[in-house]
């Protein structure tokens, strides 16, 4: 390390173990730190910000804001250390405080990230990545192997770039597309929660995905494509979309302008499958309130049911939030993205 | 491709609940009675908001009371909206259930009325595709349940397991499983004489709650335990069930009923088993439960009359002040005799004869109108060998235990001495405390959610078996005899306390510690 480095790295420490030592009046400020979170981003994008700040208050986490800023010098490393407070409600009492460091790399020290990072966390707590907008490459990959979880996006990243994340990682990956799909899922699985049905799986004939349009994006939104490539992991089918019998499933994405809605989100999914007795038709579509699914499956031999589920929009920092509690949802995540990554280069 | 672990619906794996439950309908017998609206509907409620039922699902009353299936929605709403965990209500979620909610009247003893019931069961297998799967959960006196079961099993509404994938027809059994071992062997040889042992779910509310589950954990799940849970390292071992709460209206049923088994037979000892209890060789309910009785078998008799008087202390609450407020004396509550005998507290001495536990007292103590509302399990572990440091407080001398808090701040706290900072070496006793509801930052959902889904999963792992509430009566019994025989006395003691003063001479030297 160079001199450089380990200066400010020095100075940095010595402003965090002051943080927290008594004022001349012998007050010292509450505190608590349950995680470090290292929050890595490209620009200053005022939504990225305010999620952070809403996921830092959720977790309690010492929070580290890290970006590489190609004004700096090469080899240098700026840092601010300061105290996040929450107050009381209703009043203008600190309640509970924790540590806030932000980071600019230049960029040769960004590939020392991994090293400057591990001096500066809590090492007695786990620790959780959560890569924004333009998070750097070579940072971001340091830490996969160094961090506990770390959670991505890939509508940002792209699948390729998850899928290659995901392989490398020794960091449990979750990816907040992925997450987006989870209601999505589970309205499939609900279909095939009756016995009667579940032979379907093993004959599914064709599988129509739809999504909303996102204006920057030409191609398949992340999130349509990762419920395709779930379904299709989960089934055991290989990546020229043939069943594990060998016959051919129609997969279908297909994109739809829709206003009041999140750019990229899941609209419906149509699956059909054959069983002894007949067709089976399962359908689930985002209502026009866009807060609702409508669930419908039509069978041999049973009655045709209907439902509609509450799918209530959950902010990124609620996505945050629920990927790093989540302890177990990383090997579903790369089984799909494993899939993808196939899919795609079949493709 | 996949390296995911088999389940029975394989896009389930990693999706909320892995285990799914088949399309069924829920019976509920007593479906007018406090439980019903209190804890069952509620509950359900709680299971279609968070997406555990199945999509094919139904829910059908049966009492005696002539009421429509509007009635029966409205006043299921109404319980709803009281008691559901989760407020506001979702209106989308109560009227998809709603919709699926049937009523049918009947006496129990009413051949007709299963044929109404039956009728019922199939227009809802048409209308809401429940495919024959049927659990009856009879929230009913003990003397309904073999009625009910003789008209099920006539009915042909409860045939005997099949194949995997065949329709299936659970019964759900509330306490009390009798009133002595006589009638719970009786009891049990009713219903196996109509059912199988996998088609009876003898609920105990306990085993629900996400502490008493994860003693298992703890315990099985971690290696820093085992090792010293043992005579060679523990103690004593205390378990403590208050409640602040007196009779609440339930005087006509204390009277005949007791703490003793209104509590100690089964809740506490199903702890004291799960304690005691060595590791099972699977985490499947025959395995676990197995276990569970072999902790209870070794449990020693308490046969005589001057064990009876050494070992357990019965009491009975004095008016007192709970909570700031004035209390009457258990004598005093409507619908109990002036003279009552009846406990509202007891303390045992038990002991577990086996290899494990030879040696360690498990002080058990239940009561009603005591200091507060706790549930914990206390493993004290032994003194240290030889004073190093300088220390008069018993604590200190014997600083290490582990608590176990079941309700309420479901959590865990290990205590251990620790230096006081500066120049000597003075020490105090400190706690490492993990509490639930702050870890995990959500509700655990309540028991009774968790053990209506198993039961309709087709799991028992959580239920009581046949032997298991025979073993519990088989210790429980000699006791009641005696008491029964007014061979030992009935303490006093005032309400607000921690019980009577002969319940401290029970625990001597060790005394009970204050939850």
């Amino acid at each position: 390390m160079t001199p450089r480095v380990s200066d400010a790295l020095g100075r940095i420490e010595r402003e965090l173990a002051a943080l927290w030592q008594p004022d001349p009046t012998g007050n010292i400020k509450p505190h608590a730190t349950t995680l470090n979170l290292i929050a890595l981003h490209g620009q200053r994008e005022c939504s990225f910000q305010e999620t952070l700040e809403d996921v830092a208050a959720r977790l309690g986490a010492r929070t580290f804001v890290v970006s590489v800023d190609g004004r700096l010098e090469p080899w240098a490393l700026e840092g601010d250390v300061s105290a996040v407070c929450r107050l009381e409600p209703g009043t203008t009492r600190e309640a509970v405080c924790a540590e806030r460091v932000t980071l600019r790399f230049g960029a040769m020290v960004g590939k020392r990230a991994g090293s400057i990072l591990e001096s500066l966390i809590e090492s007695s707590l786990p620790t959780a990545v959560f890569a924004g907008p333009g998070a750097p490459a070579a940072v971001l990959d340091a830490l996969c192997k160094t961090a506990g979880a770390v959670v991505i996006d890939s509508a940002e990243l792209g699948i390729a770039r998850a899928a290659e994340l995901a392989a490398g990682a020794r960091a449990q990956i979750h990816d907040l597309a992925f997450i987006r799909t989870r209601r999505w899922r589970e309205m499939l699985a609900r279909v095939f929660d009756d016995p009667a049905l579940r032979p379907a799986l093993g004959r599914v004939r064709s599988l129509s995905v739809i999504h909303a349009e996102r204006p920057d994006h030409d191609g398949a939104s992340a999130e349509a494509e990762l419920l395709v490539a779930w379904l299709a992991a989960r089934l055991g089918w290989r990546p020229a979309f043939t069943d594990s019998r060998g016959a051919a499933v129609d997969v279908r994405i297909d994109r739809e302008a829709r206003s009041g809605v999140i750019p990229g989100c899941m609209l419906e999914v149509e699956l059909r499958a054959e069983l002894e007795a007949g067709e089976l038709v399962a359908r689930v579509e985002r209502d026009a309130d866009g807060e609702h699914l409508a669930w419908h499956v039509a069978a041999p031999g049973a009655p045709e049911q209907q439902r509609r589920y509450a799918t209530p929009r959950r902010d990124d920092a609620e996505l945050v939030e629920r990927a790093i509690r989540s302890f177990n949802a990383d090997r579903l995540l790369r089984e799909t993205l494993t899939f993808a990554r196939a899919w795609k280069a079949h493709a | 491709m996949s390296t995911l672990p088999p389940t029975d619906n394989p896009l389930r794996a990693g999706v909320l609940e892995e285990l799914s439950v088949d399309p069924c309908v829920l019976v509920i017998f007593g479906a007018s009675g406090d439980l019903t609206g209190r804890k069952l509907v509620p509950g359900v409620y709680a299971l279609a908001k968070n997406r555990m039922l199945p999509s094919a699902f139904a829910l059908v009353g049966f009492a005696r009371r002539p009421i429509s299936d509007d009635e029966l929605r409205e006043k299921m709403r109404g319980a709803v909206d009281k008691y559901a965990r989760q407020k506001p209500v979702d209106g989308l979620v109560w009227d998809d259930l709603a919709h699926g909610m049937r009523y049918v009247q009947g006496a129990f003893d009413d051949a007709a009325a299963y044929q109404r019931l039956k009728t019922t069961l199939e227009e809802l297998d048409r209308e809401r595709g429940t495919r024959g799967g049927r659990t009856f959960y009879l929230a009913v006196p003990p003397d309904a349940v073999r009625p009910i079961v003789e008209n099920l099993v006539k009915a042909g509404l409860c045939p005997p397991p099949g194949s995997d994938g065949a329709p299936f027809a659970r019964v759900i059994v509330e306490k009390p499983f009798g009133v002595d071992l006589a009638s719970a062997k009786q009891l049990n040889r009713d219903l196996l004489s109509l059912l199988d042992e996998r088609q009876v779910f003898r609920i105990d509310h306990y085993l629900g709650k996400e502490t008493v589950q994860n003693l298992l954990v703890l315990r099985f799940g971690n290696t820093i335990f085992e090792p010293i849970w043992n005579r060679n390292h523990v103690s004593h071992v205390e378990l403590t069930v208050a409640e602040h709460i007196g009779m609440e209206g339930r005087g006509k049923f204390y009277e005949q009923t007791g703490l003793m088994r209104d509590i100690v037979q089964n809740h506490a000892l199903q702890l004291l088993s799960l304690v005691a209890m060595e590791a099972p060789v699977a985490w499947d309910a025959d395995a676990v439960r197995d276990e569970k009785v072999k902790a209870l078998r070794a449990l020693r008799p308490v046969r005589s009359v001057e064990e009876v008087r050494a070992r357990t202390v019965r009491g009975q609450y004095a008016a007192g002040v709970v909570r700031g407020d004035a209390v009457p004396a258990y004598r005093e509550e409507p619908d109990v005799a002036k003279a009552s005998e009846v406990e509202t507290y007891v303390a045992v001495e038990a002991r577990v004869d086996n290899w494990r536990w030879a040696d360690v007292p498990f002080y058990l103590r239940a009561g009603k109108r005591l200091g507060k509302r706790v549930t914990e399990i206390v493993l004290h572990f032994k003194p240290l060998p030889h004073p190093l440091f300088d220390s008069s407080a018993m604590s200190l001398r014997q600083p290490n235990s582990l608590v176990l808090r079941i309700q309420p701040d479901e959590g865990i706290a290990l205590r251990f001495a620790t230096k006081i900072p500066g120049q000597g070496v003075a020490m105090r006793d400190v706690a490492m405390d993990f509490r639930y509801g702050t870890a995990f930052g959500h509700e655990s959902p309540e028991a009774y959610e968790r053990l209506l889904l198993d039961a309709m999963r087709g799991d028992a792992t959580l239920f009581t078996r046949h032997d298991e509430v025979e073993a519990q009566w088989s210790f429980v019994d000699p006791i009641l005899s005696a008491w029964r025989a007014n061979e030992a006395p009935l303490a006093s003691y005032e309400a607000g306390g921690w019980g009577p003063a002969e319940a401290d001479a029970l625990t001597a030297p060790h005394g009970w510690s204050k939850p």
